[in-house]
């Protein structure tokens, strides 16, 4: 009995605390699992892709090739960036010369093998464009990069694509990245699809640290990205490009300025591309026309003075104006009774046909020195003529005429006047490019030399 | 004789009372000693730094000390913050959620840090138009070694910590243990993979939880019955957690409360602070 009552005291004891417990708790929290989280002892920094090892083949070194480098339209890059591509370049022979605020671009133009603009800011003039679309057209090579991180500071890809769009190329305001595989960040651009073409020659993989896509439809996409390489405008991807060649294989645009910069130039083959960019650059073969005075020669030049006419002292100040202009472009002229084999040619003669010069103008189809009947002038008569296609009858008292030509085997110009000072103006004014006494159509220009004599009616 | 021995009425309703009513007194007056559990509230609504991250951390603290605080509520609303802070109040968590469930529950935003603090819970509550995400680092590189004249160092990168390429490399591993972090906290109910995650995009509520971002749309009081229900306890109170840590009350207004001196750094362009790595973690001395 006594014991029962021990039990009811120790239950209503119990009670409340079992009655409150009960009312607070339903149970007891057990966790199932422990909790996860990261290991983060694990994690790693990504490293990049090892260059290439393979040595590279030398080449041939060029000689008076000048790679003229814009600095004229604020430019957002310095000059020491882009170390590794002007090494390579002057590596191949070549010259670097920058076209700054005060220098022409017409006149760079005038001997460049190639034109190189990076991330420009400033607008290009309608009648730089033209120059540079004529610097093409003749041979030059055109380099165009752009760079997303560089356009933040007002930089427009419409500067750029202002040079580009005669060439059907354009870079996309954007910039292309990758989540699942890049070089340690999503905009660092690991590409591995090439066009095979002596540019893209031995590449396999290149990193681009954000990249602007670049759009043709007739030229070539050089260097895309996979699938799942997006472009930060659609977040769609798929063969995006890079890079791209235009379709007369003379203008390369590429997206990407930073691959060019220490140290990622040492990153993948991105030094083995810049290389193929040099060569690019370096490999134009420019046709030059009149209108490129003084630098009508990419190698060197034998003048050859015909019997028809006799030098004189005045004509070796021009002369010398002349091979003083060439140095930078590292062409010589030489006076030689006969052509050098490889060198281009000077003919210097009169209008009195001789043996010696025939040969030379005889491929000028239609030109005719043999003397016509006088002409008159406004003034009167003003003497004999001579036969000029497309500019017709010509008084030979007065003028200068020259004539360029330019074959596989050789560029050969005559120059021809009625007496030798006349010729020395000739020299002149090529030796400085100033042919504004002249009327020049692609190979032949008729330039005005002294005044005409007036001769009186038999 | 053996009558006047029996034990009169009011022997027996002391006895009776010795008996019944008084251990009933005595278990009453012992069953206050069981506590009645407490919800505690944490409220991570100001950006992520060193202050903010020492008064979650002692809040946290607090509720694994005590016993009566049987589950917390995370109420999010912050953009996220610097990156060592974050990853201190997440290892808090960590440690708390052993023990006691915790539960968030999305206000307005929970950016970056915020959301990396958010999946370290066990249930995550957003409003439709909360803003979840933007799962990601934000960093800024320093600039190449240079030499000064009248500032002198012990080596190249004693002034800024680190060469700019290796700042690149450090931030995606920080990315990658944030991801990491994402992956373990969601689990199977994540349902898009790290192309679509690691975009840094900010979804509303509606949208992370079709992409398995959050558990349930849902209002901060079904965040705490769902955390008392996880800790399985009724009748519950209510407490903010800073308030019973002892805790002055948060000064200023909520996402406001950055004092310069103690970053200044912050980006200042417009949008998301993200994870962030100040500048000043790289310039120890």
């Amino acid at each position: 009995m006594k014991r029962l009552r021990v039990w009811i005291a120790l239950g209503l004891l119990m009670l409340p605390i079992v009655a409150r417990t009960a009312w607070f708790y339903r149970g007891v929290y057990q966790r199932q699992t422990p909790v996860p989280t990261p290991d983060y002892a694990s994690l790693t920094m990504p490293v990049p892709p090892l260059a290439t090892a393979q040595p590279e083949k030398a080449s041939a070194p060029v000689t008076g090739k000048v790679v003229a480098l814009d600095q004229a339209h604020d430019n957002l890059f310095g000059v020491t960036e882009i170390e590794a591509l002007a090494g390579a370049a002057m590596g191949l022979g070549a010259r670097l010369e920058t076209v700054t605020y005060e220098s022409s671009l017409t006149d760079t133009l005038k001997y460049a093998s190639a034109y190189m603009v990076i991330a420009p800011s400033l607008s290009f003039t309608p009648e730089e464009i033209q120059q540079v679309r004529r610097f093409v057209e003749r041979g030059g090579r055109l380099l165009v990069l752009a760079d997303p991180t560089r356009m933040f500071f007002g930089g427009e890809v419409a500067t750029a694509n202002s040079l580009l769009t005669p060439y059907d190329l354009s870079f996309s305001d954007d910039y292309l990245y990758n989540l699942v595989e890049n070089e340690g960040n999503y905009r660092n651009v690991l590409l591995r699809q090439f066009t095979p073409l002596s540019l893209t020659e031995g590449l396999t993989t290149v990193a681009f640290y954000a990249a602007c896509s670049v759009n043709t439809t007739t030229g070539t996409p050089l260097i895309q990205g996979d699938e799942r390489t997006l472009s930060s405008r659609t977040d769609t991807g798929g063969n995006l490009a890079a890079a791209a060649l235009s379709a007369n294989q003379q203008v390369l645009a590429l997206g990407d300025l930073t691959f060019i910069t220490p140290p990622y130039y040492q990153v993948a083959d991105n030094a083995r591309l810049i290389r193929r960019v040099a060569e690019f650059l370096v490999s134009g073969e420019r046709t030059h026309s009149l209108a490129d005075a003084p630098f009508l020669f990419g190698r060197p030049v034998s003048i050859v003075a015909t019997k028809s006419i006799t030098l004189t002292a005045d004509m070796a100040e021009p002369m010398g104006k002349w091979q003083a202009a060439l140095r930078p472009i590292s062409v010589t002229l030489n006076m030689t009774a006969l052509p050098a084999p490889d060198s281009d040619v000077i003919v210097l003669g009169s209008y009195t046909p001789s043996d010696d010069l025939m040969p030379y103008v005889m491929p000028f189809l239609g030109v005719s020195l043999t003397e016509t009947a006088p002409i008159t002038g406004v003034k009167g008569p003003i003497g004999a003529s001579i036969l000029v296609p497309g500019l017709g009858k010509v008084a030979r008292s007065g003028t200068g005429l020259m004539l360029f030509s330019r074959t596989e085997k050789r560029s050969t110009l005559i120059l021809l006047a009625d007496t030798p000072e006349g010729l020395s103006k000739l020299v002149e004014m090529l030796a400085t490019g100033d042919l504004t006494a002249c009327a020049v159509q692609e190979r032949v220009a008729l330039c005005s030399v002294g005044k005409a004599k007036s001769t009186s009616a038999p | 004789m053996s009558e006047q021995k029996r034990p009169s009425g009011w022997r027996r309703a002391g006895r009776a009372f010795l008996w019944l009513a008084f251990p009933l007194a005595v278990g009453v007056l012992l069953s206050l000693l069981v506590p009645r559990p407490v919800v505690g509230v944490i409220y991570l609504d100001n950006v992520i730094y060193s202050k903010t991250a020492n008064d979650w951390i002692a809040q946290l603290a607090y509720a694994r000390a005590h016993p009566e605080v049987r589950a917390v509520a995370l109420i999010v609303n912050s953009p996220g913050g610097t990156v060592v802070d974050t990853e201190a109040v997440y290892q808090e968590l960590a440690r708390l959620r052993q023990t006691k469930p915790v539960v968030a529950s999305v206000e307005v935003m929970a950016a970056s840090g915020a959301y990396y603090l958010s999946v370290g819970t066990d249930y995550i509550y957003a409003k439709p138009a909360s803003l979840v995400g933007n799962i990601g680092v934000i960093d800024e590189l320093p600039p190449p070694p240079i030499v000064f004249e009248n500032i002198v160092s012990t080596g190249p990168y004693k002034l800024w910590g680190m060469p700019a390429d290796t700042v690149l490399r450090r931030m995606e591993m920080i990315k990658q243990g944030f991801y990491q972090a994402v992956k373990l906290g969601r689990g199977d109910k994540l349902r898009v993979g790290p192309e679509v995650l690691l975009r840094g995009e900010i979804w509303s509520g509606t949208e992370a939880l079709r992409m398995g971002l959050i558990d349930e749309l849902g209002s901060r009081s079904q965040a705490i019955e769902r955390a008392a229900q996880m800790a399985r306890i009724d009748h519950y109170r209510v407490a903010d957690l800073r308030s019973l840590a002892g805790l002055p009350p948060a000064r200023g207004l909520p996402l406001l409360e950055m004092p310069e001196e103690t970053i200044p750094l912050y980006p200042h362009e417009p949008g998301l602070y993200l994870l962030y790595v100040p500048p000043r973690d790289r310039r120890l001395p």
